[in-house]
């Protein structure tokens, strides 16, 4: 269970969020939609307690992650805007390291690990470098490393970025996974089939504001178009910052 | 958490080709540097070259020649062409200069008069004073012994001839005269701290805000405290390594080297090293948290590294200044860098008295340490940075 209330953030004279609420719940996939600088990365690094806001709250599990950031981000699982790997690690030592820093030890690790690895296929690269792995790959090792200590919140900013069609397709498929079981997914992303074939819920974000909340099939009623990126350019009344 | 962070720092840096060169650099450059420059310096200042000039008529005084051999002038053809010749292969240079005993020197000698020696040569060569004034100075102490010998013959004490005795008194001891060297070489292991470390430092920070992977690491259930701390005592490590080598190397290369020639006694021993060693722990951990704090700044390796090569200037330019006017004072033995510098200076020199500012230095040296560490670590909240990531 995520949640934020009533962000108000500024940078500068730059109204970056403005009074911006969501949540998103356990066994769903809520996506949120956004031109570039609506606000999106910003919410979610709030979200993270990476940043302060001057109002409002970030729920992750009920915990303030405002107030004590270290323990809310032990409930989340993080695929990042910009995503590196240790190139001179090999994916297990990433995916350990990480586990390490959720605090997992000994043959809970090696289980977790163990785990991790093989429901995301990755045994045959797990001992090699990450240097050299393609995309694909990189993106499998991430997930593997934000899913490993099992969270009950995954959080995804723009995840299929850069993807081919069928590393797209596992990531949708793990996504829809996790689901399943119950888990609460929040995606960022500019790709509307992506979000329609996926998103339980949908929060259209403008100029730091919710323009609106509903499900794919309800934002596209409520503005009388039949495609959702019509939708989305009827909601936050301009065209800017979609990618198809 | 800690070892987990550490680990991972570790596991990064030692895979990392150039960062671990960097340290074997930095650990095996100051002992060969300081070997090669006191050889040199040394051979330099204490050798006496052979000196070549022709002899005519050497059976007119075998004992004058003798006496011109074991001051090293030796006997040698005019060459015919230029000034340099063959001798046993090699090729050497003739002074040019010719002295001349006269046909019946020998004679003249055994008679009791005066005798001539002819000498020949270019005052206006370079270095020609010089080696007229060695000839010269070979044949005028044959001279005053035989005078001495020829009046004490005729009952005559020959300090007569000398009313005024000028005592000659060289204050140079031979462990000042070795010590801005020496002092060089402490200056040089402590420059092997700072070089072994620099490269981690900015791998694993401005490299790593470079790869993208800080971001990630600090959105993680760790505080940016133990972050710094990991990649610290890494970056440490490292200098700690380097530091270890180059006290070793040096150890090793002392003995090697010919310090007798000059009149210098140094003995690098197992105290000595230890007692530097120890001092360069704390030491390794300023370096260490001094360039992070530096390499945090950047945005990428390269501008990092363009950073840090000015900023690296101050502990090695200043000590170095400090040393060469042997400048010392109470007050910087509880400076960080500067404590260190003159510690390790005073121990080579052999003029600690007390090891109390040595522990004070160090103490002071790490707590400013930490609190770099601290201020890097409330840096990395900071929302200039998250926004810069």
């Amino acid at each position: 269970m995520l949640q934020v209330n009533n962000l108000v953030k500024h940078f500068g004279d730059v109204k970056a969020l403005d009074d911006l609420s969501f949540s998103a719940e356990d066994g769903q996939i809520t996506g949120i939609l956004g031109p570039n600088g609506a606000g999106k990365t910003t919410a979610l690094r709030v979200l993270y307690g990476l940043l302060k806001a001057e109002q409002g709250t970030g729920l992750i599990n009920g915990v303030d992650s405002q107030i004590s950031p270290q323990l809310a981000r032990k409930e989340i699982g993080i695929f990042p805007d910009k995503f590196g790997l240790y190139e001179r690690l090999t994916a297990r030592e990433q995916i350990a390291y990480f586990a390490g820093l959720h605090g997992l030890k000994g043959d809970e690790k090696e289980q977790a690990l163990n785990d991790v690895i093989t429901k995301l296929d990755i045994s045959d690269i797990a001992d090699r470098r990450c240097e050299g792995f393609s995309q694909g790959q990189r993106m499998k090792v991430i997930i593997a490393q934000a899913l490993v200590h099992q969270p009950q919140n995954l959080i995804l900013d723009e995840p299929t970025r850069g993807l081919d069609v069928m590393s797209t397709r596992i990531l949708r498929d793990i996504l829809l996974e996790l689901k399943q079981q119950g888990k609460c997914i929040l995606f960022s992303s500019h790709v509307m089939q992506e979000v329609a074939a996926l998103c339980d819920k949908v929060i259209v974000v403008a100029n730091g504001k919710v323009a609106a909340v509903g499900t794919p099939q309800e934002l596209c009623e409520r503005t009388g178009k039949t495609e959702l990126e019509e939708a989305f350019v009827a909601l936050i009344g301009s065209d800017e910052g979609i990618a198809a | 958490m800690i070892k987990t962070l550490f680990t991972k720092e570790f596991l990064d840096s030692i895979r990392d080709k150039r960062s671990v060169f960097a340290a074997l650099l930095g650990a095996f450059l100051p002992p060969i540097m300081f070997a090669v420059m006191m050889t040199f310096v040394l051979e330099e200042s204490t050798s006496v070259d052979e000196l070549y000039i022709t002899i005519e008529n050497q059976q007119q005084a075998p004992h004058i020649v003798e006496l011109l051999e074991q001051g090293k002038i030796l006997h040698a053809d005019m060459p015919e062409k230029g000034k340099d010749f063959e001798l046993d292969g090699e090729t050497v240079e003739h002074s040019k200069i010719t002295i001349t005993f006269e046909d019946s020197f020998a004679e003249k000698m055994h008679r009791g008069e005066k005798a001539t020696i002819t000498l020949l040569t270019d005052y206006s060569k370079k270095g020609a004073r010089d080696e007229v004034w060695r000839v010269k100075n070979v044949i005028n102490s044959y001279q005053s012994q035989l005078v001495a010998m020829k009046l004490v013959a005729r009952g005559v004490s020959p300090s007569l001839l000398s009313a005024i005795h000028i005592e000659e008194n060289d204050t140079s001891t031979p462990s000042s005269k070795s010590a801005l060297l020496l002092g060089m070489l402490g200056v040089m292991i402590m420059v092997a701290v700072f070089v072994s470390s620099t490269n981690v430092a900015i791998d694993c920070s401005a490299g790593e805000r470079e790869r993208n992977s800080l971001e990630l690491l600090i959105m993680q259930p760790v505080s940016t405290m133990q972050v710094v701390l990991a990649k610290t005592m890494n970056t440490a490590f490292f200098g700690i390594v380097g530091a270890t080598l180059s006290v070793v190397f040096t150890a090793i290369a002392i003995p090697f080297i010919p310090l007798h020639k000059a009149g210098m006694a140094f003995n690098f021993d197992f105290q000595l090293g230890m007692t530097i060693w120890l001092l360069l722990v704390p030491l390794a951990l300023f370096a260490a948290a001094f360039q992070l704090a530096t390499a945090f700044h950047a945005k990428s390796f390269k501008e990092a590294q363009s950073y840090i090569q000015y900023t690296v200037m101050v502990p090695i330019i200043v000590p170095m200044m400090l040393e060469i006017v042997n400048y010392k004072n109470e007050v910087l033995s509880y400076i960080p860098i500067f404590a260190q510098q003159q510690a390790i200076s005073q121990l080579i020199r052999g003029e600690l008295d007390s090891y109390m500012p040595l522990l004070a230095g160090s103490v002071v040296t790490v707590i400013t340490s930490l609190v770099i560490i601290k201020v890097i670590a409330n840096s990395l909240k900071s929302e200039k940075v998250v926004l810069g990531l």
